[in-house]
């Protein structure tokens, strides 16, 4: 709300949850997914089981409810890390880098292997496989092969394109 | 002597530089390309391909980016004067969700009570919507 206008609004599915990070800025956990405000693109990043199933909005303890209600539950500034009551989800691990590393250089065994998702849809540092690699911009016939792959298996996979970092203006403090 | 020469030697190269001499024209290119990079706010998968030139990839972002559900275009307002050249950007616009000036202009109204069970509150806004059931009516009295 800004003004009382609405600026923007975002249909999720219930149960969910809203987390906030120290700048103030809005993230919804909903199904499997985190919502981001900021980008307003929904990853499946975060490695947390169905809220459904995970049912861990209803505590017999309400002071406990009270007390997790309350501060900072997401890494404002790297995206590395979130957390539930007594969950702490995160993003990566570490196959998705020892993987990514058998990708990049190559690896004998990787041919005729059947697609995994596991090395593209990470975030680590307010990075994404895409921003990360030089595929965007050099390597298309990778690009095609992801991208293709990822609608294929679902398609709420391609939102990672629309994950975007925010880049600082330099100028003010270092004069060139 | 020799600091005040130096001095005036210094602003005289300066002065030669702002001028339009050579290398003053590549310094101020640099300067500006270095500006450009810095001034965009965000980055992104598209944002990159376009930045490179690549047409191929950017044509291939934006074909996948027609497949999701919704496509937040807030965040690639700084590039869409770019994007226009590239072949998949007519179907990408279709599938931008589009902002009426009476939804621009929609007030959301918080009350605590309501006046009767028909009337919620009054208050003044700049659109005002009326619905069939109210024409309905009127046409039966």
């Amino acid at each position: 709300m800004k003004l009382n206008l609405e600026n923007d609004s975002y249909d999720v599915t219930a149960p969910f949850e809203v987390l906030w990070d120290f700048k103030g800025q809005m993230y919804i956990a909903y199904q499997n997914k985190i919502l981001f405000d900021r980008s307003s693109c929904s990853l499946q990043t975060y490695d947390f089981q169905d809220l459904d199933s995970l049912d861990y909005t209803k505590s017999d303890d309400s002071n406990l409810g009270e007390v997790n209600s309350k501060g900072i539950k997401f890494d404002g500034k790297n995206h590395n890390w979130l957390i539930f009551n007594e969950y702490m989800a995160l993003p990566f691990s570490y196959m998705t880098f020892v993987i990514k590393d058998k990708i990049e250089s190559n690896d004998s065994w990787l041919h005729d292997n059947h697609f995994d998702p596991e090395p593209y849809n990470y975030l680590f540092n307010k990075s994404t496989s895409l921003l990360n690699d030089q595929i965007v911009a050099l390597d298309h016939s990778r690009l095609e092969y992801v991208l293709h792959n990822f609608g294929l298996i679902d398609v709420d996979l391609l939102e990672i394109l629309y994950y975007s970092q925010t880049l600082q203006d330099f100028r003010e403090s270092y004069k060139l | 002597m020799e600091n005040v020469l130096s001095k005036t030697s210094l602003k005289v190269s300066r002065r030669k530089m702002k001028q339009g001499s050579p290398l003053g024209e590549v310094m101020k290119r640099m300067r500006k390309i270095q500006s450009d990079k810095f001034l965009a706010k965000n980055n992104s998968a598209l944002h990159m391909a376009a930045f490179e030139g690549n047409s191929k990839c950017v044509n291939l972002i934006l074909q996948h980016m027609t497949m999701t559900k919704q496509v937040p275009i807030k965040n690639f307002t700084e590039i869409i004067g770019q994007l226009v050249e590239y072949k998949n950007f007519l179907p990408f616009l279709e599938k931008l969700p589009f902002k009426t000036q009476a939804l621009s202009m929609k007030n959301v109204l918080k009350v605590k009570t309501t006046l009767s069970e028909d009337i919620v509150q009054m208050q003044e806004s700049y659109t005002t919507f009326i619905d069939d059931n109210f024409f309905n009516k009127r046409n039966t009295l």
